[in-house]
């Protein structure tokens, strides 16, 4: 009951004062000014990753002044009032402090979601995507918990210095020059200079894009990828390479890209009928910025069809199969034959090895074949596993002999591997990535400190003399 | 069982400066008890101990049987604590501020809003109840810490210098009020004007520079207090001074001593002694060191 009404008390003072009020409207012209700069510029549109980091990074450099004085003047614009008026009466100074931090993390925090809600949806709405929600909620999350560590540590020094300046001058030097002691520490990726250059990392989405599928006419050929390609980069007829089986190189006049179907339309080539092609797609980037995956980047064993009589259709006109590593979903033979495809659930990696889990039972020996996976750490940089281990009870291979570096993603892309019903994988479930122990590195370092910072404020708070 | 009870109460801040020294204290249900003495002598330090507001360096209090700590939210609940020039958010209204203490006592709103209500008016603030805080005299605040003190209908009232900072009508309305409490509630107040606490106090504590020098019924204090102290004027050299005053400090029967001034270009010295301040002229040994005991008298007494 005392609580409550600290609590509200405290959440309405909050909402009353200047600071918010002045801080909400400063936020609002500027997230106006930089989304409509961001994304109505005229040109390609902005990746949403870029988009969304604009706005967090705001918290984490800009809104972290006001951020600073709402946690750093908590307790010390008080402090010859609150003796008076509430601690003499019946509640504990936990439960003030503790009222403190709930309600401005609360209020600080919903203005931060609500941010970045509005700053995200624009990107997804008018930039290019190329964040997955898992991306964005581990970017926001991150930022998020700063944001909190930030108010924890402000509250702390309200209590610790019991004077509004000294508080706010001590918090800033803390978070401005903060990067020496994290890289003192040996966690510089806490340091709010490290954030905001890792935000961009962060909110992409890990996966390269792949060139999933390949068909060709005698005029124009089809590559489908499994992504949203940076068109500027898609729509370069020099980024394809199409050669034939004696090395024969056919250029491309003009290559269309179509950001619905996620293809590009290479036109303006004289193919010759039923020649095997080769077409290898190279400088081509996600949104992101992502090259395509080394392992599906091209496309084999392209044939080029005869061409078509009017009103029937042209045999030998399906896809190409693309590189081996990555089966195309629409062409293959085998991939509807019985029922859904198999897919990669998930991967976990220690330093030395990979865990791969399947959705349904496989075929033991196409899965210890180690020749069938792929594994990145970090990204293009590839590894060979030296064996692989099948436990069909668990649907999960086991892949050793690795040496990864620390913190680094690993991404698994497996090929050419069925279900022992005899199903082939499927090109859009084959692939998994392991990255979440720097999430909860970001999660413990943010989140502890934030957490010792409350206990230190109660427990400074409770021997204080008022 | 004494309602208050201290034991050896002390508080000395940062090794620096003795506020409270030792002080021993029992309280009865149904007291009007006054703490008297001079500014600094040490009564709000006292009164935020027995509060919970600072923690003692040593020694203990406890009230209704239970220890008083920063955390006793349960003793604080049967209080009712007006401190000295009250300070209350600036930015709340009397409403407000009262409805929120009224939760905080665990009120329910059915409960609150008519005491809130009948509190208001009772110490006039009705005209200025939705108004700011920071925009009040120091008259309307006092009053808005009266009606808070009382808004739990406490068992034991502790008002801090009740009538500091008000006019003579403010005075006389916050004395005849605690007069009138005192029917039926136990009651701390503290002043260093000696006939506030003769109007309204049955039974009275004398704090000098932090220790509790007399301690019984007001009638008691009459008598003791005018016996007890003695004025020395003092004809010597500053030597010689010093040299008195580090005898007066050694003597068992002396409590304190003050430089109060000069006289005829002589240091005066008004002692505070246990017993019959008479004594204290012999028992300094003026005449071996040398000093002239130019003028002793009572204060406001005979020579």
């Amino acid at each position: 009951m005392a609580w409550t009404a600290l609590f509200t008390t405290e959440l309405l003072a909050l909402c009353r004062s200047w600071v918010l009020r002045g801080w909400l409207i400063a936020l609002a012209l500027a997230e106006f000014f930089m989304l409509t700069r961001a994304l109505l510029a005229p040109g390609h549109a902005v990746p949403a990753s870029n988009v969304l980091a604009m706005t967090l990074d705001g918290f984490l450099l800009v809104w972290s002044i006001v951020i600073i004085v709402l946690g750093a003047g908590s307790v010390s614009l008080e402090s010859d009032v609150i003796s008076d008026s509430i601690l003499s009466r019946p509640c504990t100074r936990t439960q003030f402090i503790s009222a403190k931090f709930a309600s401005r993390v609360l209020v600080v925090v919903s203005i931060y979601l609500v941010c970045s809600l509005v700053a995200g949806f624009a990107a997804w709405r008018y930039g290019a995507n190329d964040m997955t929600p898992w991306t964005i909620a581990v970017g926001v999350g991150t930022v998020g918990l700063a944001v909190v560590l930030l108010l924890s540590l402000g509250i702390m020094l309200s209590v610790i210095f019991n004077n509004t300046v000294m508080a706010v001058a001590a918090m800033l030097l803390l978070w401005y020059v903060a990067s020496p002691v994290f890289g003192f520490l040996g966690a510089d990726y806490l340091s709010p200079t490290s954030l905001v250059a890792n935000l961009p990392r962060i909110l992409k989405d890990p996966d390269q894009p792949q060139l999933v599928d390949c068909s060709a006419s005698q005029s124009s050929l089809t590559l489908t990828f499994s992504k949203t390609l940076d068109p500027q980069t898609a729509e370069q007829p020099a980024n394809y390479v199409i050669e034939g089986p004696d090395g024969t190189r056919y250029p491309a006049a003009t290559a269309v890209y179509d950001k619905q179907k996620l293809n590009v339309v290479l036109s303006g080539l004289t193919l010759p009928e039923g020649t095997k092609l080769k077409v290898t797609a190279q400088n081509v980037t996600d949104v992101g910025g992502s090259s395509l995956s080394p392992a599906a980047s091209s496309a084999n064993d392209v044939i080029v069809p005869a061409a078509a009589v009017p009103g029937t259709n042209a045999p030998g006109t399906q896809a190409a199969k693309p590189a081996a590593a990555v089966p195309p979903a629409r062409s293959s033979p085998l991939s509807n034959k019985e029922g859904a495809p198999p897919r990669v659930v998930s991967c976990t990696a220690t330093a030395s090895s990979v865990k791969v889990t399947f959705s349904t039972d496989m075929i033991a020996t196409e899965v210890e074949n180690v020749q069938n996976y792929i594994v990145e750490s970090p990204q293009g940089r590839t590894h060979q596993a030296r064996a692989a281990t099948y436990s069909n009870a668990a649907h999960t291979v086991l892949l050793t002999g690795f040496t990864f570096a620390q913190d680094e993603p690993v991404k698994v892309t497996v090929k050419g591997v069925h279900s022992a019903a005899g199903t082939a994988i499927g090109s859009r479930g084959n692939s998994a990535t392991y990255a979440e122990l720097t999430t909860w590195k970001y999660v413990l370092g943010l989140g502890l400190p934030s957490l010792l910072a409350f206990f230190i404020s109660v427990a400074w708070f409770a021997r204080r003399d008022l | 069982m004494a309602l208050l009870e201290t034991h050896n109460l002390t508080k000395i801040y940062g090794n620096k400066m003795i506020a409270v020294n030792g002080i021993n204290l029992s309280i009865e249900k149904g007291w009007v008890f006054g703490l008297l003495g001079p500014n600094g002598a040490g009564k709000t330090t006292l009164v935020k101990l027995l509060l919970g507001l600072q923690k003692p360096t040593a020694g203990t209090a406890h009230l209704f049987g239970k220890r008083v700590t920063p955390n006793s939210a349960d003793i604080r609940s049967r209080i009712g604590y007006l401190p000295t020039n009250p300070k209350f958010p600036p930015t709340m209204t009397p409403i407000t501020y009262l409805d929120l203490l009224g939760r905080l006592f665990g009120m329910s709103r059915e409960e609150r809003m008519p005491r809130l209500s009948g509190l208001i008016r009772a110490v006039d603030l009705l005209p200025a109840a939705a108004r700011a805080i920071k925009s009040f005299s120091t008259g309307m605040t006092t009053r808005l810490g009266i009606a808070a003190s009382l808004m739990n209908d406490p068992d034991l009232l502790i008002w801090d210098e009740p009538t500091a900072g008000l006019d003579p009508a403010g005075r006389k309305y916050t004395l005849d009020l605690l007069r009138e409490l005192g029917k039926t509630k136990t009651i701390i107040v503290s002043s260093h004007i000696l006939t506030d606490i003769d109007r309204v106090c049955d039974h009275v504590g004398i704090l000098h520079q932090g220790k509790m020098i007399f301690g019984g019924s007001v009638r008691e204090m009459k008598e003791t207090i005018g016996r007890n102290n003695v004025d020395l004027e003092i004809d010597g050299s500053p030597e010689q001074s010093d040299e008195l005053c580090r005898r007066l400090d050694s003597l068992p029967e002396v409590i304190g001593f003050d430089g109060i001034g000069t006289g005829r270009g002589h240091p005066i010295y008004r002692v505070h002694a246990r017993t019959d301040g008479g004594c204290v002229p012999a028992s300094a040994g003026g005449r071996s060191i040398g000093w002239l005991l130019s003028r002793f008298r009572r204060p406001g007494g005979a020579r």
